[in-house]
């Protein structure tokens, strides 16, 4: 099928944007405001590797899947599909690229058509792009499939809603690799699902992907399904990657203080860890999208900054509820950066060690217990 | 503010709804001017008629003619008795409204009450005799209602005149017979809406507070039931604005609806527009007062003062 | 949204009274529009003066008219108009209507506007004027009455199909197959014209009712089908002039019009509780009522009450929901003590009986529907099958603090969050002054950690985030000062950083309260952080319990390990090893295998017999308690 070697980037994301207007006025005419889902991301994505995109709702994580699967168009910024740029394309040549990319949905109840039997639901792919075009073959395609995805036979006449949840997103996985892709964007792929359940199906996937030489764009909110299935990750809040770089490092020694709070949230199963670890819990709630904060988006929850204007003698602004606040987090955007030796891009003006972040953070007050509001 | 909004949201509709009643009646067969000049009269005749009636002008200045008769009773003319359509409406209009108002009243009352024990009595004999009348109600046509009506009530038991509208009694048949189906329509939506915000954890939130199963129900069930409730209480009310064309039929009332039907059988024109104008009228209305009663009852309706 | 595959439609309508009722009228009037002419014992233009306006007789069943026609062969005859009418208006309607909604609806933007303003103005006629415009423009004929009030349904035709476009639209599955590359055509025609196909059927078999006493109320009027051809409306027209003296005229087409419109209605109504979501499913629930009698026979006086009172005391306590089928038991028997001062988790999956369990603690089973059917229940040292509703009302007053999963539903939309707050003060101390319960209300969304409490207060819930909302229904649950605070899923409904702010605080309200906090859950992560002891429930039973570092570090039942194995740990990308996971899915309600329920996905089940035939009980092993038959291998 390919060429390439196993090391080229299968998707490139560049500066992506995606505004949506709110519109208002007569006939909608007048755009009033935007809300900015996705804001300026970039990425690469190696054949074959797994990138997690990670963030709470609202941060725009779901768009920005959408607009690398062609779903939607991006505003601004593009993306590229084995080198071919998505914006150039017409609607039917997007249509016929989608069997590149497929996508993976949360609930699998919802996701498959309550009136076709699992059989329909996997040969309307087949002839959506017209592959198998015997009958015979693509009767037998389907069977390995479903075979493939740890189904029986006698479960290609059953409609979803004799399945049970767990064979539902077998099917859902089933849909998305009969049309042989190269790229499956999973959308919280197992959070939907009972807990006994979860492991079996992340194993599934993680068997696919080695035996498919598939690459993965995981959405989750959980840090530990990271850790366990992806080599990148990019966390975003508010439309923008905050901290991007290998899961290794990321979900061991997050960077930017919103990843930080991520990780604390992850609680393994012991205990006696658990009740001892120190907490990092965010004050207050996501701002909206449609009116971002100036300066860092996150500096209204942070608590770094304010332990840092609290610690060290910077230039500070005080909020609402008078805690100070470095003056650069509420004026200045914060740049991409890169903290040596780590492979890891942050936005955040206090990200390396070298403006004494490991100091404020021992005595920061708020890292245990609650957050004021 | 948000009243003037919807208040400015409705007035491109009237706009259009003006337009077509009047381009509408260039459809309608036969000549306006044959008709007011009488089979008798000659060509000519009928030509100067015409002319003075103004049918030769431009588009635009009927129209205009058209709107200035809302405000100005001589421009528009009955065509059959030559009075102005002002006063023949304004004459039928108080029998029209006290039908629609006193049925969408008795309708509410009766239709909430039985609505509310279907809800609490489910699966009871009461419940099963509501449905039964609701499903009568809904499926029952009004004109044969009123027939029947008549019959027990004015005919055979004699306790209420049959038809017109001289004395209050006059009214009661009428308004019983076009409050049924609103009354039915009302008691199924006030059931399926109570029944549904029953299984809401409101209701659980309520009741662990400790309050009794009679304020749970008064002060969290039946607002947020009505509020669904409203805008079919508006629909039905238009509704029997409009089928006053069939009851004012059957109970020999002179109202607009009896107004509407005569002139259509006589083509009478000016009437006919400036009726259904009415009619429009009073629906652009009616929704206009049921979104700002539904704003004043459901909060999230209203725009959200910016939180947190 | 609609789930029924089409062989089995037929089935779900007659197993309905109202859908039995309505299909074989609608049946009925369907033959007497085909076979009706042939029928008829007279023909029914004959005018015979010499026997005009009989009442009923053997000659004439229904009578005869003003121009001696057989009133019966009218009516027969007449059916085929009558309900052609309906037939044909509805099909106008359909034709018309539908494409518009559909494409309204998937193209948006101005498309859908205009027509949503074209709708907006045709809804501003009444429908019966509207029809009565058209039929004086085009002429009183039954085919322009088929037209009128086929055009006067378009708009509500319209409005229905986008409306359900949109709702299906909105289906991940319609974006799954988009995804998939499908063209626009096919996503319309494949996945959203069959399933809005119920919603429109429901809509037609309604309106073709409306349809027909529109129709007919035109003919009533003189304007629809002209004489001497009959249809029933116009003949009630006619026999209006003999209503004083010929009531049978009115009597006969008016019931014929009725029951053809009631058919059709209740057959709309059983379409209606199949493709309609929320329909009220009255039908099911009639049947539950009646087996709720029998299960109130089964319950047993549980076992004598305990001298000492833990907080909450359940002893063997069974949990039924009443089906259509019978009983569904979905607690089996679950002992356990909540101490004050301490947080107990009851862990679970999808159908553990973990909620449920935790709605009859809370006296809040839903009435008629579920009932406790074994064992007993105690909170604050007060059992429950014991109180009279008073009593109920007086613990739920001052014992009981509730806080529900969905955050959504768990404040009246329509109140303020301050009346909301200060009705659950005033009910738990009626005696303070209004201005008190304020400063109590003030004070209660201070300790929440909400700002601006005296703001908040006039605010209604909707302009609250999820978070938020749950922190106030936290404070109604704190507003009594109860003794035992009882949370459904408090946080799995929000964001990980905001479950942390709500468990965090409602921990610390526990502690500071001494309150006695039942957590239930299915994150074992939430509950080795927050809880002091943990019941993991399986198929309605206890499976294991104790102390959380008891439980979570020696996991004595096979269930409990391998739910703390399969978790995924943070940072080990697996490089080809498996995440231990359990086999299979967790068992159907009501289909439990015999012996213990967990043994088709037991690892250390190993084909031992006992594991088959019994159920093992809840028993002591080590410092906790565990049922299975084989505990002991998991210490060794």
């Amino acid at each position: 099928m390919t060429h390439r070697d196993d090391t080229d980037d299968v998707i490139v994301a560049a500066n992506l944007e995606k505004h949506f207007p709110i519109r208002s006025g007569f006939l909608g005419r007048k755009v009033v405001a935007s809300v900015r889902a996705v804001d300026g991301v970039s990425f690469r994505i190696r054949r074959g590797s797994c990138f997690a995109i990670v963030g709470e709702s609202g941060s725009g994580k779901s768009t920005l899947a959408r607009a690398v699967v062609g779903l939607i168009r991006p505003t601004g910024g593009e993306v590229l599909i084995d080198g071919e740029s998505v914006s150039d394309k017409t609607d039917a040549q997007l249509r016929s690229m989608r069997r590149k990319v497929q996508l993976v949905l949360q609930d699998p109840l919802a996701s498959l058509d309550p009136r076709m039997t699992v059989r329909q639901t996997l040969r309307e792919a087949l002839v959506v792009h017209r592959l198998r075009p015997d009958r015979a073959a693509r009767e037998a395609r389907i069977e390995e499939v479903v075979r493939q995805v740890g189904l029986s036979t006698v479960h290609l006449d059953r409609y979803p809603n004799a399945l049970s949840g767990g064979q539902r997103q077998r099917v859902a996985i089933a849909r998305a690799v009969v049309c042989e892709p190269e790229v499956l964007v999973l959308d919280e792929p197992v959070s939907a699902l009972d807990v006994s359940v979860q492991a079996q199906i992340i194993n599934l996937l993680m068997e696919l992907q080695d035996r498919l030489h598939l690459t993965y764009v995981i959405i989750t909110h959980d840090l530990s399904l990271v850790g366990y299935m992806a080599d990148d990750v990019g966390v975003m809040y508010l439309g923008r990657f905050v901290e991007r770089g290998p899961a290794y490092s990321v979900c061991r020694m997050p960077i930017h203080p919103y990843a930080e709070s991520l990780l604390s949230a992850v609680a393994g199963v012991d205990p006696q860890i658990e009740k001892s670890k120190p907490l990092r819990i965010l004050r207050g709630t996501a701002p909206s999208p449609t009116a971002l904060p100036s300066g860092c988006t996150f500096h209204t929850r942070c608590p770094r900054a304010r332990a840092i204007a609290r610690t060290l003698a910077v230039d500070a602004i005080h909020d609402v509820e008078g805690e100070g606040l470095p003056k650069i987090c509420v004026t200045t955007v914060p740049e991409r950066r890169r903290c040596d030796p780590s492979d890891v891009e942050v936005t955040c003006h206090f990200a390396c060690g070298d403006d004494g972040m490991v100091s404020v953070d021992s005595q920061n007050p708020e890292i245990r217990g609650r957050s004021p509001q | 503010m948000i009243v003037f909004n919807r208040l400015a949201a409705s007035l491109p509709t009237l706009l259009i709804v003006s337009l077509l009643v009047f381009w509408f009646v260039d459809f309608i067969p036969g000549d306006p001017a044959r008709i007011l000049a009488g089979p008798m009269a000659t060509q000519e005749e009928v030509d100067v008629i015409r002319d003075a009636m103004g049918l030769n002008e431009p588009a635009v200045t009927r129209y205009v003619r058209f709107i200035e008769g809302i405000v100005n009773p001589d421009v528009a003319v009955s065509l059959r008795t030559g009075r102005p359509v002002a006063t023949e409406i304004a004459e039928r209009l108080p029998n029209t409204l006290i039908i629609a108002i006193g049925g969408l009243v008795v309708g509410l009352l009766a239709g909430t009450i039985t609505g509310v024990i279907c809800a609490l009595r489910q699966g009871t004999w009461i419940d099963t005799v509501i449905t039964v009348l609701t499903l009568a109600g809904i499926s029952m046509p009004i004109f044969w209602l009123g027939l029947l009506c008549i019959w027990l009530f004015a005919v055979y038991l004699g306790w209420l005149p049959p038809a017109g509208a001289a004395t209050p009694a006059h009214f009661v048949l009428p308004i019983l017979t076009v409050a049924s189906r609103p009354a039915a329509m009302f008691s199924r939506l006030v059931t399926a809406s109570l029944l549904e915000v029953m299984g809401r954890d409101y209701l659980d939130t309520a009741r662990s507070k400790g309050l009794s199963e009679s304020s749970v129900m008064v002060r969290h069930a039946l607002r947020n039931s009505l509020v669904a409730a409203i805008s079919v209480a508006g629909v039905q009310f238009g509704a029997m604005l409009g089928g006053s064309v069939i009851t004012e039929t059957v109970f020999g009332i002179p109202g607009i609806g009896r107004l509407l039907v005569d002139a259509v059988s006589r083509a009478d024109y000016p009437i006919i527009q400036y009726s259904i104008l009415l009619f429009s009228f009073f629906f652009v209305l009616i929704n206009l007062v049921t979104d700002l009663l539904t704003l004043w009852l459901d909060p999230r309706t209203r725009k959200s003062e910016g939180a947190n | 949204m609609p789930r029924v595959p089409g062989s089995t439609l037929l089935l779900t309508i007659i197993s309905q009274p109202k859908g039995l009722i309505g299909l074989s009228i609608v049946v009925f009037y369907a033959c007497l529009a085909i076979f009706g002419p042939w029928l008829a014992p007279h023909d029914p233009y004959t005018q015979n003066f010499a026997s005009i306006l009989q009442s009923p007789s053997t000659a004439h069943w229904f009578g005869t008219d003003a121009l001696g026609r057989d009133v019966f062969s009218r009516i027969l005859t007449g059916a085929q108009t009558s309900l052609g009418i309906g037939v044909g208006g509805v099909l106008v309607a359909l034709l018309i209507g539908m494409p518009i909604g559909v494409l309204a609806a998937y193209f948006g933007g101005r498309l859908d506007f205009l027509v949503m303003r074209a709708v907006d103005v045709m809804l501003s006629f009444p429908d019966i004027v509207f029809a009565l415009a058209i039929v004086a423009i085009l002429g009183a004929s039954t085919q322009n009455v088929i037209l009128a009030v086929g055009l006067v349904s378009v708009p509500v035709f319209a409005r229905t199909a986008r409306a359900v476009t949109l709702s299906t639209m909105a289906e991940p599955y319609i974006e799954g197959t988009v995804s998939l590359g499908a063209s626009p055509a096919r996503v319309v025609v494949r996945h959203i014209l069959p399933n809005i196909a119920g919603v429109l059927l429901t809509l037609s078999s309604l309106l073709f009712a409306s349809t027909l006493l529109t129709a007919s109320g035109l003919g009533f009027l003189g304007l629809g089908a002209q004489p001497p051809h009959p249809e029933w409306g116009t003949m009630l027209g006619e026999s209006r002039s003999y209503i004083r003296s010929h009531p049978y005229l009115a009597t006969f087409p008016g019931l014929f019009l009725a029951f053809s419109a009631l058919g059709f209605n209740l057959l709309g109504e059983a379409l209606r509780t199949i493709y309609d979501p929320t329909s009220p499913k009255d039908f099911s629930y009639r049947k539950a009522d009646r087996s709720a009698q029998g299960a109130d026979v089964a319950v047993q006086p549980a076992g004598g009450a305990k001298g000492q009172h833990s907080s909450v005391e359940t002893s063997d306590v069974s949990i039924s929901y009443l089906v259509p089928t019978g009983v569904l038991e979905v607690v089996r028997g679950v002992s356990l003590s909540v101490e004050a001062g301490r947080t107990m988790a009851v862990v679970g999956e999808s159908g553990s009986g973990k909620s449920t369990l935790l709605r009859a603690i809370a006296t809040l089973l839903p009435v008629g529907r579920a009932v406790v059917s074994g064992g007993s229940i105690a909170v604050a040292g007060q059992r429950l099958d014991t109180l009279t509703p008073d009593g109920i009302r007086e613990l739920r007053r001052r014992r009981i603090g509730v806080v529900f999963q969905d955050v959504a539903s768990a404040l009246n939309p329509v109140l303020t969050v301050g009346y909301q707050l200060e009705e659950a003060i005033r009910s738990g101390e009626s005696r303070l002054s209004s201005k008190d319960i304020r400063c109590k209300a003030i004070a209660l969304l201070r300790d929440v950690n909400i700002s601006d409490p005296e703001w908040r207060l006039q605010m209604y819930p909707h302009q609250f985030s999820g978070g938020m909302k749950q922190r106030i229904v936290i404070a109604m649950a704190l507003a009594q000062n109860p003794e035992v605070l009882l949370a459904d899923e408090p946080t799995s409904a929000l964001d990980v950083t905001i479950q942390q702010q709500i468990l965090s605080l409602l921990r610390e309200m526990q502690k500071a309260r001494g309150m006695a906090m039942l957590l239930v859950t299915h994150d074992l992560g939430l509950v080795a952080r927050y809880a002091d002891d943990v019941a993991v429930m399986y198929a309605g039973r206890i499976v294991e319990a104790g102390t959380v570092t008891g439980v979570f570090r020696n996991p004595c039942h096979p269930y409990t390990r391998a739910l703390r194995d399969s978790s995924p740990e943070i940072a080990t990308r697996a490089g080809g090893r498996k995440l231990p996971a359990i086999q299979g899915e967790p068992p159907n309600i009501g289909k439990l295998p015999d012996g213990c329920a967990f043994r088709p996905r037991c690892q250390r089940y190993a084909r031992r017999s006992i594991c088959a035939t019994d159920n093992p009980d809840l028993r002591p092993i080590g410092t906790q308690r565990a049922a299975c038959h084989f505990a002991e291998e998991a210490l060794s």
